[in-house]
């Protein structure tokens, strides 16, 4: 048995290359496709807003944004997209003009990594343990308030949580800061009071994705163990006379793995979240910007945005889908 | 008919069936007809949670049935004093606006309820033609298909939200709810698809299906005459998640700023509830209540969802499961 | 690293089926036979080697012609309890293939006409019920009625009764007898139980690991076996007659 499970480290990196191309053809065609011109559409907005305080060059410049000319066949503009893409170059922000997108992604996407991968951790931690604890006690008082509680808090607008965490824990109970990412006048960079205050700030975030996402794995492990704990094989230890929590960690080990094939899906939601969290928190992730550029309709914005976020999670999947792979010789057979 | 009720038959009929000969008379029949006609119905109340979760759904359904009909004030006129809170005349107060919060509840409870029905249904059968057919076709088809559903289930569904979003506020035309059901049928159905293909994937392999390819079935004609017969259950409760991410979806959507917010439902409700700050000036009876409702909404859904699962996945079913074998034997 | 190769089940198997005959394939559980009954009908492709059916190479067929080789030949499923679709009742499993194949008679009395066939009388007792009100039995006839009813040539039986009860199988089995005799089909009948081979069948393969090892006239086979693998087979069937020597 060799340790790398090649053919299906391929495949991933072949569906990776595939999505992410789909992903950038995406964000190339939908300004295209909108009737008339989206530079004109921001162009004119912009115009009503300032007065007439912006001249017709402005114009041509948010159609040199944008790749828009109609004199230049479409796969041209499309590798000028690409070519630009690999260049770093993702164009100019409308609203915080004339900032580059790329400065404004440099700048927000680690802290919304920060949170995604926090959360997700976290939850995935607790969330496998609750599940264990309902599917192992299954139909008991603990299995109902475990399930009945992650079904609400995923039922629960992740939103609506976060104003009610910040209302309760910030505004009235000072416990929490009310935004930002760390403290005015500490500085950025490896030293002990940046940490600590980074870490503080990100309590409440990083509270409420947690207590959103965790429901998926609570279910997801319960539903899996159950069937494992009902086994034969799990008779078949009992029988051999292996002790109770010894049972039991097979039983949970052996649900763990097709739970974790929920990774996925979960690095999606987290991600939402997030997303959605940062403009309430007032924290400086992409989310933050991306309520900015969706008002006044920032498109190079909302494009750069798009693509980095998706990249990120490309590639978060790529690295959980190998290590699944290493991990579970089964998942290598389904090949997906 | 679905495989519970098919479990439950086994029971009765051992002696019903097998002893006596069917008597079909009049009162019986009008009786099992009614009994076929509610048997979805009849499976939900069987679990627990499903149980409670379809109490939770027919309060709701209920609430926005007199919604259509009746509302103490019109829903959306600015027409009394700014941030009252609760009293006999307003119930839960009024708006920053001066409009009355129950009025705007009773009146958004229908629109929020048909959106999540209908990201429900239309998400559903989009998922169930893609996971059937793609379960059942040759293989590369099936491999491309899965590619598709895989791009959709990975990108996050807010960033698609964003995106559509914006390019429908490009279009600067009012087309109502239009925009937010379609994006939030294109960022829902994904998942179904996955379960729809794998569990058709598996139900394709029994015998009673090979049989109908022996005796020369068109694969269509397998799909709609057996496929989505056997996979019935799994269809229910896959609308139920789809309708719950369709509420949640729109809670998303209004708050994004990329839905129509001229409209009242509970998720413009939020919206401007949120807008106007009103949970740092403690305006708690215009935030909390379209909250509520919407939590409760989703946590139906989500009941009846889990519910279902716990009737159709029989792995999670252990006992009669080890009855079916002693009748069996 | 695990790599995927194809395994094969079948080797070298040479097979003939005359017209008429009630043709026994015995094997133990590995032996490929299942494999084969499931190559027999297409529903996999040999990897080498030729179908001749009438003449003509099938191995190939495909759309309207691989339907039609199919509706001539029809398997019953080792296990009658799923084999038949739970949600349609006796009726409907008859008449599907009636209506493929474009039944230019009165579907109706044809449909009794194969239940009476099979055994199950009367029919109108049987044509509305459900697999799952059926015993075993039943199900297994439902289901040869539901093979006849596209009028096979060949009927291929995979182990038509090892999931009935022993007191049924002496049913199903003369079932099939009387169908070669009176419908004049020819039919493959595979187990591994060599009892009910030599009581019905008139030639028989035994297969082994996927190779034939011995074949022909049954009677001569079962009692002067040749092959030592035959010998162990016929060593290991039950004789009701032998006594257990108890020490």
């Amino acid at each position: 048995m060799t340790a790398l499970p090649i053919k299906y480290i391929i495949k991933r990196i072949v569906i990776f290359i595939a999505v992410f191309f789909g992903a950038l053809t995406l964000n190339f065609m939908l300004p295209r496709l909108m009737p008339g011109n989206p530079a004109e559409i921001v162009y004119e907005d912009l115009l009503r807003d300032s007065g007439g305080d912006i001249n017709i060059s402005f114009l041509h410049q948010l159609e040199a944004e944008y790749g828009i000319s109609n004199n230049k066949p479409i796969w041209i503009q499309f590798f000028s997209y690409l070519n630009d893409l690999f260049h770093g170059n993702l164009g100019i922000s409308i609203a915080f003009f004339p900032v580059p997108v790329s400065t404004i992604l440099y700048e927000a996407l680690p802290w919304t990594l920060f949170l995604v991968i926090s959360s997700i951790t976290i939850s995935f931690f607790i969330g496998n343990r609750l599940g264990r604890y309902a599917g192992l006690n299954r139909n008991h008082a603990g299995d109902l308030i475990i399930d009945l509680f992650s079904m609400f808090m995923a039922a629960f607008p992740a939103f609506v949580l976060a104003f009610l965490m910040l209302d309760i824990f910030s505004v009235y109970g000072k416990l929490f800061p009310v935004g930002g990412a760390f403290a005015v006048g500490v500085n950025m960079g490896l030293n002990v009071p940046f940490i600590v205050s980074t870490l503080y700030h990100a309590v409440l975030p990083v509270a409420t994705i947690t207590l959103t996402s965790l429901g998926g794995w609570v279910l997801g492990m319960r539903n899996n163990i159950i069937p494992n704990v009902n086994s034969d094989y799990i008779g078949f230890s009992q029988n051999l006379g292996l002790k109770d929590y010894q049972v039991k960690r097979i039983a949970y080990r052996n649900a763990l793995l097709p739970n974790l094939t929920g990774f996925s899906m979960s690095i999606g939601l987290s991600v939402s979240g997030v997303i959605i969290e940062e403009s309430i928190f007032s924290y400086p992730g992409v989310g933050m910007y991306m309520i900015t550029a969706i008002d006044d309709l920032d498109y190079p914005l909302l494009q750069g945005i798009f693509l980095m976020v998706i990249i990120a999670v490309l590639v978060g999947n790529l690295i959980v889908d190998i290590l699944l792979g290493i991990l579970d010789p089964r998942i290598k057979q389904e090949g997906d | 008919m679905t495989p519970e009720s098919n479990r439950r038959a086994i029971k009765l009929n051992v002696n019903d069936d097998a002893l006596k000969e069917t008597r079909v008379d009049g009162i019986s029949a009008i009786f099992s007809s009614l009994k076929k006609m509610f048997a979805p119905v009849h499976i939900l109340t069987e679990n627990g949670k499903s149980k409670f979760g379809l109490i939770l759904l027919l309060a709701m359904v209920a609430f926005a049935v007199v919604g259509i009909f009746y509302t103490p004030y019109a829903p959306n006129a600015y027409l009394f004093k700014k941030s009252m809170p609760p009293s006999y005349n307003h119930l839960l107060g009024t708006t920053g606006y001066g409009q009355d919060v129950f009025s705007q509840l009773l009146a958004g409870a229908a629109p929020t309820l048909m959106i999540g029905f209908s990201v429900g249904i239309l998400g559903t059968l989009i998922s169930v033609f893609v996971g059937v057919v793609s379960g059942f076709a040759s293989k590369k088809v099936n491999e491309i298909i899965n590619g598709i559903v895989n791009v959709f289930l990975v990108i996050p569904g807010v960033l698609l939200i964003m995106l559509f979003g914006a390019y429908f506020l490009g279009l600067k035309q009012n087309m109502g709810y239009l925009p937010t059901v379609i994006i939030l049928i294109s960022t829902g159905w994904a998942f179904g698809a996955r379960t729809f293909r794998s569990v058709t994937l598996s139900v394709s392999k029994r015998d009673y299906i090979l049989s109908s390819i022996l005796i020369g079935e068109r694969k269509l004609s397998i799909i709609f005459r057996q496929i989505i017969k056997s996979i019935m259950p799994v269809i229910v409760s896959n609308f139920f998640f789809t309708a719950m991410y369709g509420t949640m979806g729109l809670t998303f959507v209004e708050y994004l700023g990329v839905g129509n917010l001229q409209q009242v439902n509970w998720g413009t409700m939020l919206y401007w509830a949120i807008n106007n700050e009103a949970y740092l000036v403690g305006e708690w009876w215009w935030i909390l209540p379209p909250a509520i409702l919407i939590s409760v909404l989703m946590f139906a859904f989500i009941l009846l969802n889990f519910g279902l699962d716990e009737i159709a996945n029989p792995a999670l079913k252990v006992f009669k499961k080890k009855k079916k074998v002693i009748e069996r034997a | 690293m695990t790599r995927s190769e194809s395994v094969n089940a079948l080797q070298n198997v040479d097979m003939e089926l005359n017209q008429n005959e009630l043709l026994g394939i015995v094997g133990a559980s590995g032996s490929g036979k299942s494999t084969l009954a499931r190559i027999l009908v297409l529903l996999y492709r040999p990897t080498s080697g030729k179908i001749i059916f009438e003449g003509n190479d099938v191995s190939n067929l495909k759309g309207k012609n691989l339907r039609k080789y199919r509706s001539q030949i029809q398997m019953v499923f080792q296990d009658p309890y799923a084999s038949l679709d739970p949600f349609h009742n006796v009726e409907w499993h008859i008449k599907r293939p009636l209506v493929i194949t474009k039944y230019d008679g009165n579907i109706n009395e044809r449909i009794d006409s194969l239940l009476e066939q099979v055994k199950l009388t009367p029919p109108s007792q049987y044509r509305n019920k459900f697999p799952h009100q059926l015993s075993g039995g039943q199900r297994q006839r439902v289901y040869m009625a539901r093979a006849l009813a596209t009028n096979p040539k060949v009927l291929i039986a995979d182990e038509p009764v090892s999931m009935l009860d022993v007191s049924l199988r002496i049913e199903i089995l003369d079932l099939l007898l009387s169908i070669k005799k009176s419908l004049g089909i020819s039919i493959i009948y595979i187990t591994h139980d060599l009892n009910t081979v030599s009581m019905i069948t008139d030639r028989i393969y035994v297969l082994n690991q996927g190779r034939v090892v011995e074949y022909g006239d049954t009677k001569s086979i079962v009692t002067n076996p040749r092959d030592s693998y035959t010998q162990q087979l016929i060593k290991a069937a039950p004789d009701p007659y032998k006594k257990i020597e108890v020490d």
